[in-house]
């Protein structure tokens, strides 16, 4: 039963979601009767689940919104943006009754009833009650009761060949007697002896005659949607029945006497019979199980592969190389298993953007590219609050309101792109707005009022960009609930960092700006190379190695105060030496150069030598120890030894401030 | 509440509340201790409100098993709402044959 509940809650907020991104799409595009029939099919499939879970009030409630999309669907009439945010209303209120429905069972709202009755309002073109608590008329009632003529369909229903606890034939035909009256209804089965029963097998299929004023397809709906595997013909029998059908009688007794009126098909379409689904809903605490078993067993392969040199058994020799073979692609296909799309986390803005755009008085056009990138569903989690952060100050602060844009000689509609890409093992993330792009001198006044600069000082514009992620910054005029307390960059910055990734802007005055969010794909295994100071070995990450040389083969010198570079192929590059970082005196000439490369940067990292390359497991050191400036994690090597991995970004910085780092813990 | 009740002469099933598919798992335990010892078999559902379509199938199926036994098997008046369900299903027919 506890699964039945997860999953009832897992699939109801992603038929929410689905509602949302639907409405929006209606209000941008304008009627598609696609597009309307699957919002109705969202409505339908919640409200149907909702009263399988014995949630009574969330299911009146929805089947309320469903007539309304009904409606819609009927008489093909566009969703007008007043529409729009009473339906959106309507998600927001699902949202926060399912919510309550976790700790209070079957609960309701009095907003429900005054919300389908402004609802209704607007269909009927009657003044929207807004101060109104009367209950309305049910929806069902006056959409069935349109005057439009009942038609009998001749409708033959295989159910899916698995019954389950969310399938069952009879509350199917039950639900079916919503929207159709059974004139006749014929059960045939080929039910075996109860030694060669397969219980959850379906043995049965029905052959039905209803009238109903709705169209088939909601007839094919009800039946298909709930179980896949389904299958269901319909066929118009041509005699239309003389009277207006409205909420089906289910007194009315069966009979067989209307048969033999000639039949013509009308949709002899059936959906594919699946024997089984695609997919399966699995939770994300078994995968992230999965996923830590997998981690290990990596560790212990590398274990056994620095054993193998201690072998000369052969057989031995190639069990462990087949063996280092499959546990890398296990770990390929677990890895590929936590990979979700971003379209999951970009689809929530939408509506974010439309609401913010409204309440701020601004025109905003959202395009969306890149949303079927993959990325770790740990990381999509947590890049939630940074890109809300941006998305938000590109509307409030980026975006100018229309009169200014007019004035500007720019569109009336701004443009906010959100956009993924992977390159080189890593996420590329892009908020991009085209409005007033940040002023850097106003970034400069605002440093020298918070005592951050003198008057005299002129800083280059990548350190005046900082002072944007510093916290207690904001150039805002009015602090809002949307921006303006200086907090929010700040948390861009430190999740973005968090996360092993770096955040850069690009930005021009009257054009717009662009944040790059720059994340790995993953935080948990990694390709790394093994370098060695001394007996210590530690890791850099393999994405981040350009090439290697042997420091006396370079040419170097130290032509400012602010430490030494290397020519490589006329090239000049800062040289950092790992045994600075780490405290330990030069070794002398026989040290190792490794070219590392970040963002188009180059800095060279001189080391004792090479081990070679191994997957490693990144293990957190803030949460097994404490934070270690330089490094960004830990690893278990082979040998059982741990091995620091170094922070890439942090070795930039290094080499651009030329700071010492300190071995102790900040 | 599925209730088997074992008779010198028969068995009594005694089917009360509503069966969803969870309780499928229990008539179907019942169901193949009746098989495996054939007697006449008598199934009281006057208080069952409702039961899943796999609880039927379990039914006939175990129907059909009995007929081939010999054993017959008799099923009570159902509650009203059950019966107009399997009724208006078209279902009641097949159960009353098997």
């Amino acid at each position: 039963m506890e699964n039945l509940v997860h999953l009832f809650y897992d699939e109801a907020y992603e038929m929410l979601e689905g509602m949302e991104q639907v409405l929006l799409s209606l209000e941008e595009r304008g009627h598609d009767p696609e597009t309307v029939n699957a919002l109705f099919r969202y409505a339908h499939s919640f409200k149907g689940n909702s009263a399988a879970m014995g949630f009574t009030q969330l299911s009146r409630f929805t089947h309320g919104l469903e007539s309304a999309m009904e409606s819609l669907r009927r008489e093909g009439r566009p969703l007008t943006p007043e529409l729009a945010t009473l339906l959106l209303q309507a998600v927001d209120l699902i949202r926060a009754l399912l919510e309550r429905t976790r700790t209070e069972g079957d609960v309701g709202d009095p907003a429900c009833d005054l919300l389908l009755s402004q609802i209704q309002a607007v269909l009927s073109g009657a003044p929207t009650p807004h101060d109104s608590n009367t209950l309305p008329p049910s929806f069902a009632q006056s959409e069935t009761s349109a005057e439009r003529a009942a038609r009998r369909y001749r409708v033959v229903y295989h159910p899916a060949p698995t019954l389950s606890p969310e399938h069952d034939p009879l509350a199917l035909l039950r639900e079916l007697e919503e929207y159709a009256q059974f004139i006749h209804c014929r059960f045939h089965h080929q039910i075996p002896p109860l030694n060669a029963l397969k219980p959850d097998a379906c043995y049965g299929h029905w052959e039905l005659t209803v009238e109903t004023a709705f169209e088939p397809a909601i007839l094919r709906a009800v039946l298909e949607l709930s179980a896949e595997g389904a299958t269901v013909q319909i066929e118009e029998e041509s005699a239309p029945s003389p009277t207006s059908l409205s909420a089906p009688d289910r007194s009315q007794t069966a009979s067989d006497s209307d048969q033999g009126a000639p039949v013509r098909t009308v949709q002899a379409v059936s959906a594919p019979v699946k024997s089984e689904s695609q997919s399966i809903r699995v939770a994300t605490e078994k995968v992230d199980a999965l996923f830590n078993l997998v981690s290990e067993i990596v560790i212990a392969q590398s274990m056994l592969s620095s054993a193998q040199a201690e072998t000369t058994h052969e057989r031995l020799r190639y069990a462990i190389t087949q063996m280092e073979r499959h546990v890398r692609e296990l770990h390929e296909r677990v890895m590929a298993i936590r990979l979700l799309p971003i379209g999951h986390l970009f689809n929530r803005f939408p509506r974010m953007v439309r609401d913010t755009a409204h309440q701020l008085g601004k025109k905003v056009n959202l395009i969306i590219e890149g949303e079927e990138t993959e990325l770790d569903r740990t990381l999509l989690e947590l890049l939630s609050d940074p890109l809300t952060h941006l998305v938000r100050n590109a509307i409030d602060h980026g975006i100018e309101p229309p009169e200014e844009r007019r004035a500007c000689g720019k569109p009336e509609t701004g443009t906010l792109l959100l956009r993924a890409a992977q390159s080189e093992g890593r996420i590329y993330i892009e908020v991009s707005d085209d409005g007033r792009g940040i002023d850097p001198e106003r970034i400069r006044q605002k440093a020298i009022q918070l005592g951050w600069l003198s008057e005299n000082e002129q800083p280059s514009l990548e350190t005046l960009y900082d002072f944007i992620f510093r916290p207690g910054f904001s150039t805002a005029q009015q602090v809002s609930d949307l921006s303006g307390r200086g907090v929010g960059m700040e948390v861009v910055k430190r999740n973005v960092e968090q996360l092993g990734g770096a955040v850069s802007i690009y930005s021009a005055i009257g054009q717009g700006t662009r944040f790059t969010l720059k994340v790995p794909l993953t935080l948990a295994i990694m390709d790394g190379l093994g370098l060695r100071v001394d007996e210590e070995q530690y890791i850099v990450p393999l994405t981040a190695v350009l090439e290697a040389f042997r420091l006396s083969d370079l040419s170097r010198s130290a032509p400012f105060e602010r430490g030494e570079i290397v020519n490589v192929r006329g090239r000049f590059i800062p040289l950092i030496r790992l045994r600075h970082i780490i405290g330990l005196p030069d070794k002398g000439e026989s040290e190792l150069v490794l070219i590392l490369e970040q963002e188009g940067q180059q800095i060279a990292l001189a080391v004792d030598s090479i081990v070679g390359q191994q997957q490693v497991v990144l293990k957190s050191l803030e949460e097994n120890f404490l934070r270690v400036p330089g490094f960004a994690g830990a690893t278990i090597l082979g040998d059982g030894r741990v091995a620091l991995i170094l922070d890439v970004a942090e070795l930039f910085r290094l080499t651009q401030h030329r700071e010492p780092i300190s071995r102790s813990a900040a | 509440m599925i209730e088997l009740k074992i008779g010198k002469k028969g068995y009594q099933l005694v089917l009360e509340g509503k069966l969803g598919f969870d309780q499928l798992p229990a008539l179907l335990e019942a169901a193949q201790q009746i098989e495996a010892q054939p007697k006449p078999t008598t199934v009281e559902w006057g208080s069952l409100q409702s039961l899943h379509y796999a609880c039927l199938q379990t039914l006939i199926a175990l129907g059909k098993s009995l007929e081939a036994s010999g054993q017959p098997i008799a099923f009570k008046e159902p509650s009203p709402d059950l019966y107009d369900c399997l009724n208006r299903y078209g279902i009641w027919q097949a159960v009353l044959q098997s």
